[in-house]
């Protein structure tokens, strides 16, 4: 009787001990699951950071170059800009000559057109007086 | 006098041309401007739009520093 007592304690023990391994295997699974699903966790936050990161960079570098693109827009236009004044400066110069031509040339016709009047006025006046001079003539004759 | 009118109607057509010249230097200098004024609007946008970018890629390198 006292050997199957024995027996039975140390199957007891036996069962106590293999339990209690049962136990710290099924807290160290635990550990480890929690631990796999903290990693997956982490590395998809990991992961989405870096495609964050990554599509940030490509933002910012296509950002850089639209800018650059519009600085070298913006350049261009402005010496556009600076053609057409210095343009139009010329044309305006030109175009204040040829005014003060065309006043130089209205006078100089004008002028001329009184010279002729004048002139005119002259030959009327000396045909008057051939005219009278011949009639004095013949009557002299 | 012929000379003269002569002189007139030369210098009446220089006038008329150089008008016409002022005319489109006008007409040009305004598309310039307006050109000019198109561009500024557009580096403006583009500066903002940098600016941006520059925030979003520093919010995303200091959430990766962060996580890391």
């Amino acid at each position: 009787m006292a050997t199957y007592e024995k027996i039975e304690a140390e199957q007891v023990a036996a069962d106590n001990n293999l339990f209690k391994a049962l136990d710290v295997v099924d807290t160290r699974k635990k550990v480890v699951a929690d631990t796999k699903q903290h990693t997956a966790t982490a590395t998809l936050r990991v992961t989405n950071a870096q495609l964050s990161l990554e599509a940030a960079d490509n933002a910012w570098k296509q950002a850089t170059s639209d800018r650059d693109v519009a600085q070298a827009l913006f350049s261009n236009a402005q010496s556009a800009l600076n053609a057409a004044q210095k343009n139009l400066e010329l044309a305006l110069t030109e175009q204040g000559l040829a005014a003060k031509t065309l006043e130089t040339a209205r006078k100089t016709l004008e002028e001329a057109q009184q010279r002729f009047n004048a002139a005119q006025k002259t030959l009327a006046e000396a045909e008057r007086n051939l005219v009278d001079a011949k009639e004095k003539y013949s009557k002299a004759e | 006098m012929e000379a003269a009118k002569t002189q007139l109607e030369d210098a009446k057509a220089r006038k008329a041309l150089a008008d016409q010249a002022v005319k489109a230097a006008q007409d040009s200098l305004e598309l310039a401007v307006q050109s000019r004024d198109d561009a500024d609007n557009a580096l403006k946008q583009a500066d903002f739009n940098l600016d941006r970018a520059e925030k979003s890629l520093n919010d995303a390198i200091k959430k990766v520093a962060a996580i890391r």
